[in-house]
């Protein structure tokens, strides 16, 4: 025997030697075992609004109890957290906080939910399982912002506490996820179909970045693969790029190709399309797709309005798709 | 082999996840375990990838002693053997 591990747990599966860490740096083959470095020491903690994830649809105007271990599998090349998802754990200072901590956290500071996020929930997987475990055993909802590279056996055992996700898919090419982020395209959509499936509330965002990512065709295809596979009423964010990490060299995503990126998705079908990491004049509104009228309007992260009346809008009663506060409505 | 273990692995894992749901979907189940199986284990070039890297275990090793990383069993792995 070598001593040597493979790890399955995403879909780069390092094996690794002894004394080897994996590419998401945080496991570690520890003379023959895999061991996680960052179970219960976060390195982010915060109180956000559920809208900063973002989710737009799921219990608006609430406050989520936020975490994040340091590590990713990924290397976006635009990564805006990379001080903490390209660290390692150990060039970081970090919280020793048990999944137990965690929970009293959250309900001390009347959070509604936590959110496994900033990074990448993925790998710091013990962790963010044992915590929604627990959460969900106090009432508390589980939110995972993820860029969904993960393989299937475990991504079930953690879909069976997650609530609501937003996950990022950066583009439909399978180049721009080799080539940009270190990462393959086709597990990033399994896992949205089998969080959709699961019965997860799942919101999509992509990054769109200037040259890059930025076609009309491209941002066509994305709205047609939500469409055909998660359905016309998953809302759909596309956030603004600023210059970071390696990607200095480009401009801030212009607010027009924004809302151009937002019209073509409504025109292809997409009921719920806004516009993130920017203030434009409707992106940031939820309007019912039958009647028009406006249902959640926002300032910021901040709720100024909200017209829906028991899941339904308030002025045509057209069902609204999303979990609304403490009435568990999903269609 | 390597790969006996990894798809006794994988096997579990699909039980694991799919549930009665899977063991109801007969051919289609196997179909899709083989698939899954050759997909993960058909390519091991990852050069698009950040690179594996070895840690500096002296420093692991105290930091683990002195509470500042964890040293939490991880789950979803498989030993290899190499014979
Ligand atoms: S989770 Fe980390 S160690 Fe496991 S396969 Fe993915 S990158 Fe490698």
């Amino acid at each position: 025997m070598s001593n040597s591990v493979q790890c399955v747990l995403c879909p780069h599966l390092c094996t690794l030697a002894p004394g080897e860490r994996g590419r998401c740096s945080v496991r570690l083959n520890l003379g023959g075992e895999l061991i996680s470095l960052v179970y219960g020491r976060p390195v982010a903690v915060n109180n956000d609004p559920v809208e900063k994830k973002p989710l737009f649809h799921f219990m608006p105007g609430t406050d989520v109890f936020s975490i994040a271990t340091a590590g990713c599998n990924l290397k976006c090349e635009f990564c805006q957290n990379w001080e903490i998802s390209q660290a390692l754990p150990e060039d970081v200072t970090s919280y020793d906080m048990p999944p137990e901590a965690v929970i009293e956290n959250a309900l001390a500071y009347g959070c509604e939910a936590i959110a496994y996020t900033y990074t990448e929930p993925a790998v710091y997987f013990e962790y963010t399982r044992d915590c929604a475990r627990l959460a969900r055993e106090a009432g508390i909802k589980n939110i995972l912002v993820t860029a969904g590279y993960i393989n299937r056996g475990p991504l079930s055992e953690l879909a069976e506490y997650i609530d609501a996700a937003n996950v990022d898919l950066k583009s439909m090419s399978d180049a721009y996820y080799r080539n940009i982020c270190g990462g393959t395209l086709q597990p990033v959509l399994d896992t949205i179909i089998h969080l959709k499936e699961s019965g997860t509330w799942v919101e999509i965002t992509n990054l769109i970045v200037p040259t890059l990512n930025d076609d009309p065709d491209e941002v066509d295809a994305l709205a047609r693969w939500v469409l055909d596979n998660t359905g016309e009423d998953t809302p759909l964010h596309f956030s603004r790029f600023f210059p970071m990490y390696r990607l200095t060299n480009l401009p801030p995503t212009p607010l027009d190709t924004l809302q151009g990126a937002r019209e073509r998705a409504m025109d292809i079908g997409i009921n719920y399309v806004y516009v993130g990491n920017a203030v434009t004049p409707e992106g940031m509104q939820t309007k019912c797709p039958e009647c028009g009228e406006t249902l959640i309007a926002r300032h910021g992260y901040m709720i100024t309005e909200n017209n829906i009346l028991n899941g339904n809008c308030g002025n045509c009663s057209a069902p609204i798709a999303g979990v609304w506060n403490g009435m568990e409505e999903q269609q | 082999m390597k790969t006996v273990l990894l798809t006794v692995l994988l096997l579990a894992g699909l039980a694991f996840s799919e549930g009665d749901e899977a063991l109801s979907t007969g051919e289609s189940t196997y179909t899709g375990l083989f698939d899954l199986i050759m997909e993960l284990t058909g390519s091991t070039d990852r050069s698009w990838a950040k690179p594996i890297e070895n840690a500096d275990m002296d420093r692991i090793i105290e930091l683990i002693e002195n509470g500042l990383v964890s040293c939490h069993k991880a789950e979803w792995y498989a030993v290899v053997d190499d014979e």
